[in-house]
């Protein structure tokens, strides 16, 4: 081990972080597969993912082109056949592309919103639980006024107000959701900072960011990242509600907007190849997330392995 | 027969894919009256065994090998059913932290009457053992109707022993009952526990890594470490005179405040985690007096004297080592006498 | 002995907490240092020993910054020690903490967090840092340094971890260290390697510290001098081995007496009922606090502060019945 004699920094100082990234990517990979209901998820996951990415390369037929026969006639609510796997909609719509289409909302609408909450979530409890007192309590005043306010109509208001896109749903969402978080990590931040480590940091002369950012985020960011995997789910879902009581974009391919039209056209009874696919893949969705989350928690508590 | 006997006790704690062994194949004998005092550091299985005797071993653990016998019976092979009759009744257990032990919501008139109901005993008779009891210990029977984090660690540590003392058990297995305590606590702790052996005719099985308060209140000293036996025998002989180069090097690093300019032993290393195994002695990392023999071939029980036995090799050589082992440059960082 | 030189100066000080408005009406206060002024020379060690209530974690506290003294004059290397002091006062000070788990961060590696002081004062390059952290760890006997840096806490022993954070405290020269109890949680074999390893580093870097300990009976193998704390005052201070051969103060007296002895052919003096009795209520406004437990107590004991009597040029005590007790005693 040669002294400070060259300018570059020295390779062992970088090998550890590179190492840990690594060897924590394989080690998610391999808990997930460690049971059979984390295979399974990760599993659908992967797959989900898959499709969503390749979408406009495999989705058969334009998600939003109206489909005609050879007589001219649109292909009204018809049953699964070897043209249309999953069967048409109302409107003469291929449900299979629109599957494959809604996918993607499935995935932007999930991580964004998931990322939102987490950077919201975990910033407020850092710092609510840090500083204690008067910050705290405002803070979580805040909080609870998040919890206290019901979703749906929350989201109807907002999307009465700034119109029904996309990046609106996200927003409202993200709104609210993030109060799960702050509070979870607020609770952990409140023992972390009576430990040893951080009296250290304070006594060595870090600053209060430093503090919150460098030594305490570290350990609350397995707790945080948990919570991302259930947000995932939960805002995946919550898009679908809005989407299903007809507040969606309008412009947009989504799961949730499927089963709204099939219930405002009357179809919801008959044409099942119509409703159960998008109804099938938000629950598959939703239980794969939430097996994977399960899995991950053992990696985040060794404890419970 | 003593009244209480580990019969070549092997106890592992099982995972998913291994099992470690934290005591290996360890017999020691209590008899009837006398106090029994488990010396060691950490990882050296004191604890497990306190645990196991009562079996209160968790889930993932169990007794792999031998046999823990109270007052004749097999305390290790019965099932949990017929364990309740002897638990409380005839063998009581006294843990480290009454904190911990106690229920915080509940009054300690609660907590005797809870533990008195486990085993049959109506709340009337409770109530007037508690009173008892506490009195017994020097508490005023007022106590009875605070709550845990109302007592001081002294106060607690009373109580927890009048709890163990509900039905006039024979047997008192106590896990480091005075750590974590101030000093002059700790001496009423001590000082309690001497008298209850008298007035109550207890039998003490005692666990402690405090070498200080093992030899004031226990008749005979075990020394373990890595979850074997290394010595045992009557605490005087045993602390006078070590057999074993862990006594004496374990001897010789506690401080005594009465003589401080006695130099201060430092054993190099540190004790072995339960997943290193070895095939020789355990101590062989750390000895002085490491011979390679050490290294390949497990030592055998030893007899010295009347009623003492010691795991080492060169047990013969005792004399010679212990002479040795006074001097502390032997026990700094590669001082090897063999 | 308050002159410019000391490393360490309390002056009257007192730290007194306010529990919450209680829920039964009463809120008596908490006086956890009650009246406290002591000098300390650089290059010393200073032993204060007390059992749990004595006050001495709250004087850790004050000495390092982590806590605000309510009254009084709380100095170090003649600056004024408030709860946020300046950078500077920052690298004088360093402390080791008693859990040498809890004293490391988890998602460190070692030589992240023996490099943290200098990265948080900005010192050196990357290079440097590293190199200075590896010194660090050989100095605290962890060698070979560079195979340490890249371990993580968990993966050592807790006599290693406790090495750790001695290297992180040392890596920025402090002039004093404040070790809180540093062995209590090892093993005792253990145990006597760091309190060498910190007795070396002291006279290597020209270090004071100050060494808290309920346990008596390391103290001599570590300290110059020694203080006994009780109830948050001082009662008994001075170099120790006297202290420890000659208590001046029946607490000191009782603390000695109550430690049980390895050697079990010597007999144990036993302590008086009144003494084992225990602490019991917080104790008056006034007078000595040791007083309600005191064997030798007489009526002025309880109604005035004790004054300082000392035994010797070095050795004071606040007791006033010291010098005839002394006296008596073989």
């Amino acid at each position: 081990m040669s002294e400070a004699s060259s300018a570059l920094p020295h390779p062992s100082a970088f090998d550890g972080r590179i190492r840990a990234r690594t060897r924590f990517l394989v080690d998610f990979l391999k808990i997930a597969f460690e049971s059979w209901s984390g295979a399974f998820g990760i599993t659908i996951l992967g797959f989900i993912i898959v499709v969503a990415a390749l979408s406009p390369w495999i989705a058969p037929y334009d998600p939003i082109a109206n489909q005609f026969n050879a007589a001219g006639q649109l292909k009204r609510l018809e049953p699964p056949s070897a043209a249309h796997w999953l069967g048409t909609t109302y409107y003469g719509l291929d449900v299979l592309s629109q599957m494959i289409d809604g996918s993607r909302i499935v995935l932007i609408v999930g991580i964004t919103c998931a990322s939102f909450i987490a950077i919201i979530g975990t910033n407020v409890g850092l710092v609510a639980g840090y500083y204690g007192g008067r910050v705290d309590a405002a803070l979580m005043r805040i909080t609870g006024l998040a919890f206290g306010i019901p979703f749906i109509p929350f989201a109807v208001v907002l999307v009465a107000l700034l119109g029904p896109s996309l990046w609106n749903m996200i927003l409202t969402i993200s709104l609210l959701m993030w109060r799960t978080t702050a509070r979870v990590i607020r609770s952990q931040v409140l023992s972390l900072r009576e430990r040893a480590f951080v009296k250290a940091a304070k006594i060595a002369g870090a600053s209060d960011v430093r503090i919150i950012y460098v030594h305490i985020f570290p350990n609350v960011l397995p707790m945080t990242l948990l919570y991302v995997a259930f947000d995932i789910a939960w805002a995946v879902l919550a898009e679908a509600s809005i989407s299903f009581l007809g507040f969606g974009d309008p412009n947009q391919v989504s799961w949730g907007q499927m089963l709204y039209l099939a219930y405002v056209s009357g179809s919801i009874r008959q044409a099942w190849w119509w409703t159960i696919p998008p109804g099938l893949g938000l629950s598959l969705f939703v239980i794969s997330v939430f097996l994977v989350g399960r899995q991950y928690e053992k990696l985040a508590s060794p404890r419970l392995r | 027969m003593p009244l209480f006997e580990l019969d070549d006790v092997s106890i592992a704690y099982h995972s998913r894919d291994s099992a470690v062994f934290a005591v290996n194949r360890v017999s020691l004998g209590l008899e009837v009256g006398t106090a029994l005092g488990l010396v060691g550091e950490s990882g050296c299985g004191k604890s497990t065994l306190a645990l196991a005797t009562l079996g209160l071993l968790p889930r993932f653990a169990n007794v792999w090998h031998g046999t823990i016998r109270f007052e004749g019976h097999a305390v290790s092979q019965m099932a949990d059913r017929d364990l309740r009759t002897l638990r409380w009744r005839r063998m009581a257990y006294v843990p480290q932290s009454a904190l911990a032990s106690l229920v915080p919501v509940h009054s300690i008139r609660r907590q005797f009457r809870d533990t008195a109901a486990a085993h049959g005993m109506r709340a009337a008779e409770a109530d007037r053992r508690a009173a008892e009891l506490l009195r017994r210990v020097e508490l005023d029977p007022i106590v009875l109707d605070r709550f845990p984090h109302e007592l001081s660690g002294g106060m607690r540590q009373r109580a927890i022993i009048a709890l163990a003392l509900l039905f006039r058990p024979p047997l008192l297995v106590a896990d480091e009952p005075t750590t974590g305590l101030d000093v002059i606590v700790q001496r009423q702790i001590v000082n309690l526990l001497s008298n209850l052996r008298r007035t109550e005719a207890l039998s003490l099985l005692f666990i402690s890594h405090d070498i200080g308060v093992v030899a004031e209140l226990c008749d005979r000293i075990a020394v373990l470490y890595a979850g074997e036996v290394m010595e045992e025998g009557p605490t005087p002989e045993v602390l006078a005179s070590p057999s074993h180069p862990y006594t004496m090097g374990l001897a010789r690093s506690f401080p005594d405040v009465r003589a401080p300019d006695r130099p201060l032993v430092s054993i190099p290393g540190h004790p072995p985690r339960l997943s290193e195994v070895s095939n020789g002695c355990p101590f062989a990392t750390r000895c002085p007096f490491v011979r390679d023999r050490c290294r390949t071939e497990k030592p055998r029980k030893t007899v010295v004297g009347r009623d003492r036995s010691v795991a080492c090799h060169f047990a013969d050589e005792a004399p010679r080592m212990r002479t040795i082992a006074t001097r502390p440059g032997i026990w700094e960082e590669g001082g090897a006498a063999a | 002995m308050n002159d410019q030189s000391s490393i360490v100066s309390f002056r009257d000080v007192r730290k007194h907490y306010l529990p919450h408005a209680a829920m039964f009406g009463k809120a008596p206060r908490v006086r956890a240092v009650d009246g406290v002024t002591f000098s300390m020379a650089p290059g010393r060690v200073l032993g204060i020993a007390g059992e749990s209530g004595s006050g001495k974690s709250t004087l850790a506290n004050l000495l390092v910054g982590l806590e605000r003294a309510t009254s009084g004059e709380v100095e170090v290397d003649g600056q004024v020690m408030s709860a946020r002091p300046n950078r500077g006062l920052r690298r004088t000070v360093q402390m080791v903490f008693q859990d040498p788990f809890a004293s490391l961060n988890p998602r460190f590696t070692v030589g992240r967090s023996v490099e943290e002081p200098l990265l948080i004062h900005g010192l050196g390059t990357t290079v440097e840092r590293h190199a200075q952290a590896i010194a660090a760890l050989e100095r605290a006997e962890l060698r070979p340094g560079p195979a340490f840096m890249s371990r993580y806490p968990h993966e050592l022993s807790g006599g290693q971890r406790q090495r750790v954070a001695i290297a992180r405290a040392v890596v920025l020269n402090p002039k004093l260290l404040v070790a809180d109890e540093p062995v209590s949680m090892l093993d005792v074999s253990v145990r006597a390697g760091i309190l060498r390893l910190l007795r070396r580093l002291v006279t290597e870097q020209h270090m004071a510290m100050v060494f808290i300990t309920h346990d008596l009976s390391i103290v001599a193998h570590i300290c110059d001098e020694l203080a006994v704390m009780y109830r948050g005052r001082i009662v008994e201070r001075g170099p120790v081995r006297d202290v420890l051969r000659a208590p001046a103060h029946p607490y000191t007296q009782a603390l000695i007496d109550a430690v049980p002895i390895p050697d079990p052919a010597a007999v144990a003096r036993d302590l008086p009922a009144k003494v084992l009795a225990g602490s019991g209520d917080a104790p008056a406004a006034h007078g000595c606090p040791f007083a309600p437990r005191c064997i030798h107590a007489i009526p002025q004991c309880e109604a005035s502060d004790p004054p300082d009597f000392f035994v010797a040029p070095t050795h004071v005590t606040a007791c006033i019945r010291s010098a005839e007790l002394r006296k008596a005693a073989p």
